[in-house]
């Protein structure tokens, strides 16, 4: 079926009144799902399952998907709002996003990030539908050895990221992969730092490290300076100036790019096309030291490249029938209860599917920003609530936010734990964004090394041999010069100086 | 050597990362190594200990230097009762229900925040966990006593 | 005032008959007012296959009873934290458990310590469902039936690269299995999701995937794989070409996972029953064993909870010695 034969008769199906309002409702309970701390996309489109059978296999994927990338909307409010990640991809917004809220400036940030995340959407739904096929064949070029190039540049991108000190972030990311490691060891099945208990045989789970680095941290911190204990954050404006708008484009249209082909790869995802758009951003920037404390930038291109991401992560799923994250793989458990077997034949079967999907996605953004903006005005009016209101309400909703992952009072005590370390880390001048991406992507990282060994039996030529990997591989040992050069440059400089 | 060492966030972090890269070593140490080509459990482990280590003590010695930056600000008194309250409010919740384990999460932060004004504190309180019960119990119906043994 | 003995005893069991006359209806009541509010099944997973089933059964079951049927997920530590949650529950009857086959018959052979004891803290209440696998080969290795499988991995020793998401599941006993009846060897390389074994076998990187049929359904007419063999003793109906172990040479290769329920060894015995009966009745409608079919599963024919009991410890039989000589025990 012709391309514009296809998308045209997608967006027939995805404009119709019913579907519409799935997309609405999808749409609007993502959000929600968002907005509230801890409780996620995954557990929420699992319980919607059975809601699905009695709805046709078109209407209730434009549903299910709705509540994918909804959420990602949501989650940039307490992002930005309240300094609360709720998924790995949401941690960058924070870093600038909530700098950004304490200036009185929450409604630049959200607006932004609400816009940024509609022109990532539309150019993404684009992408899908004029270049599947070659991003198709991107992802299946993606083995062991490409992803290990891939985390291997991740994690030289979160010590890029860093606003402090070098070495401080570099230890940061060792730190984090520690900490990513405890659990079972999918390999060999062997416990690693697990202390006995069983709760920890499936490693520390994101949502309470997250919560804990940030939420609980800020709070802690907020409390100690007093300030906010009685004053109220000024607003200054609620809407981005016309300078804040044009700093935008640049960093919105890159961070697209960058979501575009990151998203595709299974595994890979919103989180690595945050960061990287934060890295790139900051690194192109001529104001690099703005970073960290409230730059647009900051914001623009990391909220463009985790909804490029989350869009054109439905290409493995649609296209091959590959999940690309867990919440896909349950999407496609409702589409097989529906008669529909994912694959590659689904887009030639099914081209309504497919094609509505796809459709509904970019009707799905447009919604987005049409629920959210307008609610700007709400959240900024609740954060000029006094701080002494605020705290608490914030505690409840982490905690039972925490609670609610898998009824366990085990992360309960994680959360409290790492509010405690966070406050440390902020003391110390640690950056927990490193410690996060550590986190997420060391595990990966050793995983993948492994498999990519153990394929070629212990051949490390497989990382040079392959070419996107080589490819990798060398981008990530260039970014590395470029990170250490100033450094050295200025070690350089400033022993001249005390020579001469 | 200047008593500002002691203070100093470098110095601190440095200890820091050292402690976590020894106790990855001690704690990993019945992990079988195996060799870079084929990884056992241990390899990563064990090698981030001892980057970690390195690294800490790199970071430790910036902190002898004169300008190093210092830690600012140290009160006990939020972070402690903070961590307490939700402490509290992890034991509290299973065994004896939301509304017990809100009230208690509620009044120890209200006294992380300097002096308690017990009116605001109990309207606070009211209101979160009528709001909380509306939205996760009643909405959500997630698998938590509200007080336990009656609802 | 001395009694009499037999007046004593007279009285004894007229004591008794009208103490149990006044309590049997009472018992009896309670059993068929089962279920009187929400049931609340506990499922060992989030997000999974797992999870799919037991909502659906619960949906379907909760339709048959009139009550909502809640699904508590309780992920984690290999069904360990889901399965010690049913066991700590009030044994009401209001609390059952959906478990799979590893839970019960491989777990204990292959965890040290376990959260939760089967023969003391459960008792079987229906088997739902069964699961099988597939050997799915990349083409271009010219196997394309299990002949051409097991003369390759003689010719070749070590060379087949063979994927394996847990070590000691079914699928990986099967495999084994299947091995030892020739001796063979094979790379087994270990993978974390089924999604990165299709990303592989789609990029020629691993050549074999034994797996659940509802993972590796994907192949079907495309050229890049095949599945050569299905390792339940009848062909699955949505891939009526690929033919059985049995068929090619290996009768009586019967190896599948299982969902089933239980409940806490302390909840009363006529609601025991009650469940199995709604819950067999919920697994012999045509509605359930289509899902079941379009999910990959294979529908059963309903159960006697003695019967069901018969059945998994007749695997265990057969499937301790396997994983003890296979070195697989963990902590």
């Amino acid at each position: 079926m012709d391309v514009l034969d296809g998308i045209s008769s997608g967006f027939l199906i995805a404009l119709t009144l019913k579907n519409v309002l799935y997309c609405f409702m999808g749409a609007l309970i993502g959000t929600l799902i968002g907005v509230l701390p801890g409780i996620g996309p995954l557990a929420t489109i699992a319980m919607l399952m059975p809601f699905t059978y009695h709805v046709d296999p078109v209407s209730s994927m434009i549903m299910l998907a709705g509540i994918f990338y909804g959420a990602q909307y949501g989650g940039s409010t307490t992002s930005i709002l309240l300094n609360l990640p709720g998924e790995a991809s949401s941690v960058i917004t924070c870093l600038d996003g909530h700098q950004l809220a304490k200036k009185g400036k929450a409604g630049v940030a959200l607006s932004i990030a609400a816009v940024g995340s509609l022109v990532a959407g539309t150019i993404g739904t684009l992408t899908i539908v004029l270049l599947a096929p070659v991003l198709v064949n991107f992802a299946e070029k993606f083995g062991p050895a490409e992803y290990c190039g891939l985390m291997t540049l991740g994690l030289v991108v979160a010590v890029v990221l860093a606003n402090g000190s070098i070495l401080k972030a570099i230890a940061m990311v060792f730190l984090g992969v520690l900490f990513g490691l405890a659990g079972t060891d999918s390999a060999t099945n062997a416990p690693r730092y697990t202390f006995g208990i069983f709760e920890m045989s499936d490693g520390i789970d994101f949502v309470p490290i997250a919560m804990g680095l940030f939420g609980i941290a800020e709070i802690i911190s907020n409390l100690e300076q007093r300030t906010h204990a009685h004053g109220v954050t000024p607003i200054s404006s609620l809407w981005p100036s016309r300078e804040e708008i044009r700093r935008s484009i640049g960093p919105v249209l890159r961070g697209t790019a960058i979501g575009s082909f990151l998203g595709v790869l299974p595994g890979g995802g919103p989180t690595l096309a945050a960061f990287s758009s934060y890295a790139i951003e900051k690194r192109i920037s001529k104001w690099p030291e703005q970073f960290g404390k409230g730059a647009i930038e900051g914001v623009a291109g990391p909220e463009s490249a985790n909804n490029a991401a989350a869009q054109t992560a439905f290409v493995p799923m649609l296209a091959l029938g590959i999940p690309s994250n867990a919440i896909m793989a349950l999407m496609i458990g409702a589409m097989m209860l529906q008669g529909i077997q994912p694959g590659p034949d689904v887009m030639a079967k099914r081209p309504d599917l497919f094609w509505g999907i796809i459709a509904s996605m970019w009707v799905g953004n447009l919604m987005l920003v049409v629920i959210n903006l307008p609610l700007v005005g709400l959240w900024v009016k609740l954060l000029s609530v006094p701080y002494r209101f605020l705290f608490p309400a914030i505690l409840a909703f982490c905690c039972i936010g925490a609670f609610s992952l898998q009824s366990s009072t085990f992360h309960l005590l994680m959360l409290a734990g790492f509010g405690f370390l966070g406050y440390v880390f902020i003391k110390l001048g640690c950056e927990p964004a490193p410690f996060l991406l550590g986190l997420v992507l060391g595990p990966q990282l050793e995983e993948y090394f492994r498999r990519a060994m153990h394929i070629s039996r212990g051949d490390p030529a497989v990382f040079v041999d392959r070419p996107i990997s080589l490819a990798l591989f060398t981008l990530t040992a260039v970014l590395l010069i470029f990170a250490a050069l100033p450094s050295i440059a200025r070690a350089r400089n400033e022993t001249f100086q005390e020579a001469a | 050597m200047s008593k500002a060492v002691l203070t100093s966030k470098d110095f601190w972090s440095g200890l820091l990362f050292m402690g976590m890269g020894a106790a990855a070593l001690v704690f990993g140490s019945d992990l079988r190594v195996g060799t870079a080509a084929r990884m056992g459990p241990g390899f990563v482990p064990h090698a981030i200990g001892w980057i970690l280590i390195v690294l800490g003590a790199a970071i430790a010695v910036k902190g002898f230097a004169r300008d190093a930056e210092q830690v600012v600000r140290l009160h006990l008194r939020p972070v402690s009762l903070i961590v307490l309250s939700v402490v509290a409010f992890a034991l509290l919740l299973q065994p004896a229900g939301l509304v017990p384990a809100m009230v208690a999460m509620i009044a120890i932060s209200a006294a992380a925040a300097g002096p308690v004004r017990a009116r605001e504190t109990v309207g606070i309180a009211v209101f979160l966990i009528v709001l909380c019960v509306l939205i996760f119990k009643v909405m959500l119906e997630m698998s938590f006593p509200v007080i336990a043994g009656v609802w | 005032m001395r009694w009499r003995q037999a007046d004593l005893n007279r009285r004894q069991a007229i004591g008794l008959i009208a103490a149990a006359a006044v309590a049997w209806p009472v018992r009896a009541h309670a059993a068929d007012q089962w279920p009187a509010r929400t049931v609340r099944l506990v499922v060992p997973a989030l997000g999974s296959p797992t999870d799919v089933h037991g909502r659906i059964f619960a949906e379907m079951l909760g339709e048959r009873l009139g009550q909502r049927v809640l699904v508590d997920n309780k992920p984690g530590a290999a069904g360990n934290l889901g399965m010690q949650a049913a066991v700590v529950a009030p044994a009401d009857g209001y609390t059952f458990v959906f478990a799979i086959a590893s839970y019960i018959t491989t777990n204990p052979f292959m965890y040290k310590k376990l959260l939760y004891d089967t023969e003391r803290d459960f008792v079987p209440v229906s088997l739902l469902s069964k699961a099988g696998f597939t050997f799915v080969v990349r083409e271009g290795l010219g196997i394309k039936t299990l002949a051409d499988l097991t003369a390759y991995i003689k010719a070749n020793p070590t060379k087949l690269s063979v994927a394996n998401i847990q070590p000691g599941s079914l699928v990986h006993l099967a495999f084994e299995s299947y091995l030892r009846t020739f001796g063979g060897s094979v790379e087994l390389i270990p993978y974390k999701t089924s999604a990165q074994v299709l990303q592989d076998l789609w990029g020629g990187l691993v050549d074999l995937y034994p797996g659940p049929i509802g993972s590796t359904r994907q192949f079907e007419g495309n050229g890049k794989a095949r599945a050569i063999a299905v390792t339940t003793i009848e062909r699955h109906p949505s891939l009526p070409e690929v033919p059985t172990m049995a068929e090619q040479g290996m009768p009586a290769f019967d190896f599948y996972g299982w969902y089933g329920i239980f409940a806490s060894r302390k909840t009363p015995p006529a609601i025991v029953e009650r469940m199995n009966q709604e819950a067999n009745a919920v697994v012999a409608s045509k509605e359930y064993r289509e899902k079941m079919i379009g999910l990959g599963a294979i529908p059963v024919e309903p159960m006697s909870p003695h019967d069901f009991k018969k059945l998994y410890l007749d695997e265990m039989a057969q499937l301790g010695p396997l994983i003890k000589s296979m070195n697989l025990v963990i902590e």
